[in-house]
């Protein structure tokens, strides 16, 4: 994971090196009409003339991806004035992004686009950082231009579990997605509003096919794609990684696919498709990765300038008919995993053994557990019911004092059949 | 409104230690921890702190597959229970529904997987898998063909194939225990 | 290797419009008036996936409120012209596109030249006043060049097309499935004869397609009540419950499938109303040799349904995935693709002697369009839209603004503030731009100068409704003068951008003909975050 830090100072490439001359007259002048003047939708708490310090000088921003809707994230941004600007991504530059993404030129292919995507706009970097919780709270605010799942579950996952603590400690995620003529863009504040897993289940399942399908009775041309992939490789290519970014692994892949659907008679194997299979391509276009991130950034502004009020908190867009947009409240999810995980604060004598603790929380008749597992918040088994392995290994700490596996004002992470996913209990010894 | 700018920046930096336990591991302790784990199957952690990898073995008590002891791996990712655990078997065995190089057809790992499912949906369909294969959807389609057109052949050559006896040709693992 | 490096750049938009569409994108002549930050945006979502070429027309020099907004400025172009400084920049997005320049200003080159315009496939025009526009649009649209019209000032977007008509085949609906189950044609009912479900084993039975298990069962039931269909609530219960009693083991998914899908076998499969109205346009009726393709086909499908099809359009042809082993399902697709196929080769037919009848060959019409249409046949749009003089001067959409004005929720009230801007405009040579609103309690004195411009900027908006006829406004409208003469005529760079969105991907829809474009006008809102179209 590549980190650049920038200045927004030089907002265009061809700008002169020279920062003292890094304003002119009239800049601002567009932006300042907006935040200089109240409107009737303003916020109260809006004053007018002070935007461009909040921006120019106060508001730290992370952005968390420099693909398509990255690159446009930070051009955005550094336009509305925002000057600190940090962004981190994971990956490297394709050719394949280069229609979309417009601050990498033919010669970057290769190099890792944060980086790229920030000496562009600014040609100033700054090092490499480890992300801790504080790494986070050194910003007000941060956006998401990612395509991955999983890395979003995981930045969302942080800053819930960061503002669980403290309320001073909420900040703000700005989280954007396309796919073809679709996209959102969503409002998070962690803790208040619903998280990114509160909406888990709006995602489109990945296609998996059946594995006896595959084997013995393909119909389609993914099924022979999938046979090359999940079946072939492992068995002729045991010992190599497949790398779904490497032509010839493709290529390969798709001469085995070719064969079998040709044996077959299935018709539609071809290069494009097995790419697209191996490597979950989601199609996409400059237009909406262009709108999803102005839609971000427009929020972003809003929301640091409060000089309109902001999204509450979801935008669908839908352009392949028309043009749709559907702009809701989605609402919290009690049990989600994340932001719903319950919160319980407990005053315990300081010799309680783990065996009476759990007792405790079986009759207490604010928790009522029925067969309570006990965990420490650095992954430590306390107790566990099930499997009989872990059992056995953590009978022994039923007899022991609690306060000597869980210090004071520490948290334990308890599940249990009636919980949905996990009570957090931080403990006082009295 | 949030007043964002009344927020101190670095405000009072952990003193204590968060905990770093991502959802999907959550979620496994939770599943872990709720399992009803009949007698006939033992899970074991190479890495007894790592709750994401573990292996499990059946040692079916009735059926064609009675008396084996079948191993498993369970590879479970960041994203669970949005992706379902990668499951393989680890020895070579004559099975209708489980292919030479240990892929498992079992439809809940992967077509039908939802993540309301948990890691006790995967050993029930495991065991299932043992007590009555389902030759119509075959993986190995020959022990599927010899299970429907010849079921006292197909007995017999999973007797031979547990005793690392070979079938066809085809030699397979001890699993005798 | 065998892919090239374009298809490799273009290979995520190529997942959306194939190759056809991404020719049709490098065929085109796009011209942008204006190279404001809106509509460098606009141009950059165009040459980033290819467009042949572009050229910006603009007269304007760049002063440092251009450069502090648009990302193709930058305080070193200040002075210079701006229609040649974007361009430069824009240009180095993408080698494949041919970037041009006119450095003249656009309102005298339409009162002058305004045959210049008529050379593009597109023109977009950004920020054009009223009486220019109107000129524009009406040349454009006598030549049947699109024309996109586009403002954005503050946090409000506004976007309308004006083209006499857009036709469709490509749509891209989510699926076509076209399985012709209450209707089976010969060929598939000679295939379905050959199933002998109890013959078989259960492995072969839990493997009989969907499309053979309800045909059969279908057949069956058919035979006992005399030849129809199920209709009745009742019946389909009925008929459910035949399916279910053919069932095996509650484990054959086949049998779930058929259940899901038996709603096919009720739903009678006809030319839908839509379709039938594209049939019944005239333009459909009288083929002449100035008749665009997609009139030519649609007529020769419509020869088709009236003749051959006994009904019914050419079948699709596309089988889509179902339980069943791999010779099964091969088998059947084959049989829908040949009759496919020969439903093609029938209007092929048709098509030949509607071009022989207006004087051309066949080679006019290619095989391919044909088989597209064929496929798409269902799903095929004719868009009409109105020109900008009907709804300025000749036929406003008054009662309809009328009824979306009255709720304060909707969008509408942007484009009355938009056009009274543009009166307004006409007459002083600048947009209303003052802070006037205040709160009470607010330090800053109210002044008078603030006042008179709120209620300057009111006279043009009652002169409008009135225009309109829109006898009694709505309260929130004046909330709506406050925030339009607090942005001033400003061009924010988030607007600018996502207008250079949805704008650059509706051109892309015109130009490649795929999927289905807006009519006619959109805005969004970007304090609400919401957006609308309307039909103006």
């Amino acid at each position: 994971m590549a980190a650049t830090r920038m200045q927004t100072d030089v907002p265009t490439p061809q700008d002169s090196p020279d920062f003292s001359k890094k304003d002119w007259p009239g800049r601002w002048s567009h932006i300042n009409k907006i935040l200089d003047r109240r409107g009737p939708f303003c916020d109260k708490s809006f004053s007018p003339g002070h935007g461009e310090d909040i921006l120019l000088n106060q508001c730290r921003v992370l952005v968390i991806g420099a693909g398509g809707l990255g690159c446009e994230i930070l051009k955005n941004l550094a336009l509305s004035g925002f000057k600190d600007i940090e962004v981190i991504d994971m990956d490297t530059i394709d050719v394949s992004n280069l229609n979309r993404q417009f601050l990498f030129r033919p010669s970057d292919v290769g190099s890792p686009k944060a980086k790229v995507a920030a000496e562009f706009i600014m040609k100033r970097v700054a090092s490499v950082k480890d992300k801790d919780d504080d790494y986070y709270l050194g910003f007000h605010l941060i956006i998401c231009g990612l395509d991955s799942v999983e890395a979003r579950r995981w930045i969302n996952a942080t800053l819930v579990n960061i503002a669980q603590d403290d309320p001073e400690k909420i900040r703000v995620l700005i989280d954007g997605g396309t796919e073809g003529f679709k996209g959102q863009a969503r409002v998070i504040i962690p803790t208040v509003t619903s998280c990114y897993e509160c909406s888990l289940d709006m995602l489109n399942k990945q296609t998996a096919f059946p594995i006896c399908t595959i084997a013995n009775t393909p119909r389609l041309p993914e099924h022979c794609i999938e046979w090359a992939s999940v079946i072939q490789w492992p068995k002729e290519r045991e010992d190599e990684k497949m790398d779904t970014d490497d032509p010839t692994h493709i290529q390969w892949l798709y001469e085995i696919a070719l064969k079998r659907a040709m044996e077959f008679n299935i018709t539609g194997v071809t290069y494009s498709l097995t790419q697209g299979v191996v490597k979950n391509i989601i199609p996409a276009f400059a237009s909406t990765n262009a709108i999803i991130s102005a839609a971000c950034c427009n929020e972003a502004f809003k929301i640091v300038t409060t000089s309109q009020p902001y999204l509450n908190n979801y935008m669908m867009y839908m352009g392949n008919e028309g043009l749709y947009t559907y702009t809701f409240e989605h609402q919290k999810k009690d049990d989600c995993p994340v932001c719903g995980n319950q919160n319980a604060f407990l005053e315990v004598d300081k010799d309680i053994t783990v065996q009476d603790f759990i007792e405790l929380l079986k009759e207490k008749p604010d928790i009522q557990l029925k067969k309570p597992s006990l965990t420490t918040d650095t992954n430590e088994k306390i107790y566990w019911q099930s499997p009989p392995l872990f059992e056995q290994r953590t009978r022994p700490n039923l007899e022991k004092r609690l306060s000597e596996l869980v210090k004071d004002g520490y948290n334990i992470i308890v599940t249990d059949t009636t919980l949905p996913i996990s009570l957090n209990i931080t403990v006082s010894y009295i | 409104m949030i007043k964002i700018w009344s927020i101190k920046k670095d405000s009072s930096s952990a003193e204590k230690k968060k905990s770093k336990i991502s959802a999907a591991q959550i979620r496994v302790q939770k599943d872990l921890t709720e399992l009803a784990l009949p007698d006939t199957m033992q899970m074991s952690f190479p890495d007894e702190s790592d709750l994401l990898n573990f292996n499990l073995s059946i040692t079916p008590d009735e059926g064609f597959y009675r008396g084996g002891v079948f191993k498993f791996t369970f590879n479970i990712n960041n994203n669970y229970p949005h992706d379902p655990p990668k499951v393989r078997c680890t020895q070579k065995i004559y099975h209708p529904n489980i292919d030479l190089e240990g892929n498992v057809c079992l439809n809940i790992l992967r077509e039908d997987w939802k993540p309301v499912l948990n890691l006790n949906s995967v050993l029930v369909g495991l065991q299932y898998l043992f007590l009555e294969p389902n030759p119509e959807d075959p993986l190995n389609k020959e022990a599927a063909e010899e299970m429907r057109n010849n079921r006292k052949n197909f007995e017999y050559n999973v007797k031979q194939s547990m005793r690392g006896k070979d079938v066809k040709g085809v030699y397979f693992e001890n699993v005798l225990s | 290797m065998n892919i090239d490096k374009k298809t490799q750049k273009y290979d995520r938009q190529l997942r959306l419009w194939q190759v056809s569409g991404q020719e049709a994108l490098e065929n085109s002549r796009v011209c942008l008036i204006n190279g404001t930050a809106t509509g460098c945006e606009i141009l950059k979502d165009l040459v980033l996936p290819g467009i042949g070429s572009f050229t910006v027309v603009d007269g304007k020099e760049v002063d440092g409120a251009d450069a502090g907004i648009s990302f193709f400025l930058d305080g070193d172009r200040i002075g210079t012209n701006r229609a040649l400084a974007v361009t430069e920049l824009l240009q180095e997005l993408n080698e494949d596109v041919r970037g041009d320049y006119l450095a003249e200003d656009p309102i005298s080159l339409i009162e002058n030249r305004i045959d210049y315009f008529l050379q593009f496939t597109i023109v977009i025009a950004v920020g054009v006043p009223e009486k220019p526009l109107l000129k524009l649009s009406e040349a454009l649209w006598d030549s049947k060049i699109p024309l996109f019209i586009v403002r954005t000032t503050g946090f409000v977007g506004y976007f309308r097309v004006t083209l006499p008509e857009h036709t469709v085949v490509e749509t891209h609906p989510e699926s076509i499935v076209d399985l012709r189950l209450d209707i089976p044609f010969p060929a598939l009912e000679q295939y379905v004869k050959t199933f002998d479900f109890d013959s078989m084993d259960n492995m072969d039975h839990g493997h009989i397609p969907y499309v053979v298990i309800l045909l059969k069962y279908l057949d069956q039931w058919k035979k006992d009540h005399d030849g129809k269909l199920p209709s009745t609530s009742a019946e389909k219960k009925q008929f459910k419950q035949l399916i279910e009693s053919g069932r095996r083991n509650t484990d054959e998914e086949n049998f779930n499938e058929a259940l899901a899908n038996a709603w096919r076998v009720f739903t009678p499969t006809k030319v839908t109303s839509q379709v039938q109205e594209i049939f019944n346009d005239s333009a459909c009726e009288s083929i002449t040799a100035n008749s665009s393709n997609f009139w030519i086909i649609t007529r020769a499908i419509r020869d088709f349904v009236t003749n051959e099809g006994q009904g019914l359009l050419p079948l699709a042809g596309t089988v889509p995935d179902m339980k069943a082993d791999t010779s099964t399902y091969v088998t059947l697709q084959t049989i829908y693709r040949q009759k496919a196929k020969t439903d093609i080769a029938t209007v092929r037919s048709h098509v030949d002697k509607i071009l022989s009848s207006i004087g051309r060959t066949s080679d006019f019409i290619h095989d391919d369009e044909i088989v597209s249409f064929c496929k798409h046949a269902a799903f095929i749009q004719v868009i009409r839209y109105r020109s900008l003089k009907e709804e300025y001067i000749s036929d406003p959409k008054k009662s309809d603004i009328d009824r979306w004005l009255q709720d304060p929720q909707d969008n509408i009230v942007h484009y009355i503030l938009i056009r009274a801007i543009d009166k307004f405009y006409e007459t002083h040579n600048r947009y209303p731009d003052a802070a006037t609103f205040f709160f009470e309690g607010d330090t800053e004195e109210v002044n008078e100068e603030a006042k008179s411009e709120f209620e300057l900027l009111k006279t043009y908006v009652n002169i409008l409704l009135s225009d309109l006829q829109i006898t009694n406004p709505p309260d929130h409208l004046d909330d709506y003068i406050h925030e339009i003469c607090r942005a001033g005529g400003s061009e924010l760079p988030n607007m600018a951008s996502l207008l250079g969105g949805l704008v650059s991907q509706e051109v892309i829809k015109i130009v490649t003909r795929q999927y289905i474009p807006i009519n006619n006008t959109s805005i969004f809102d970007g304090i609400k975050s919401t957006s609308s179209t309307y039909i103006l």
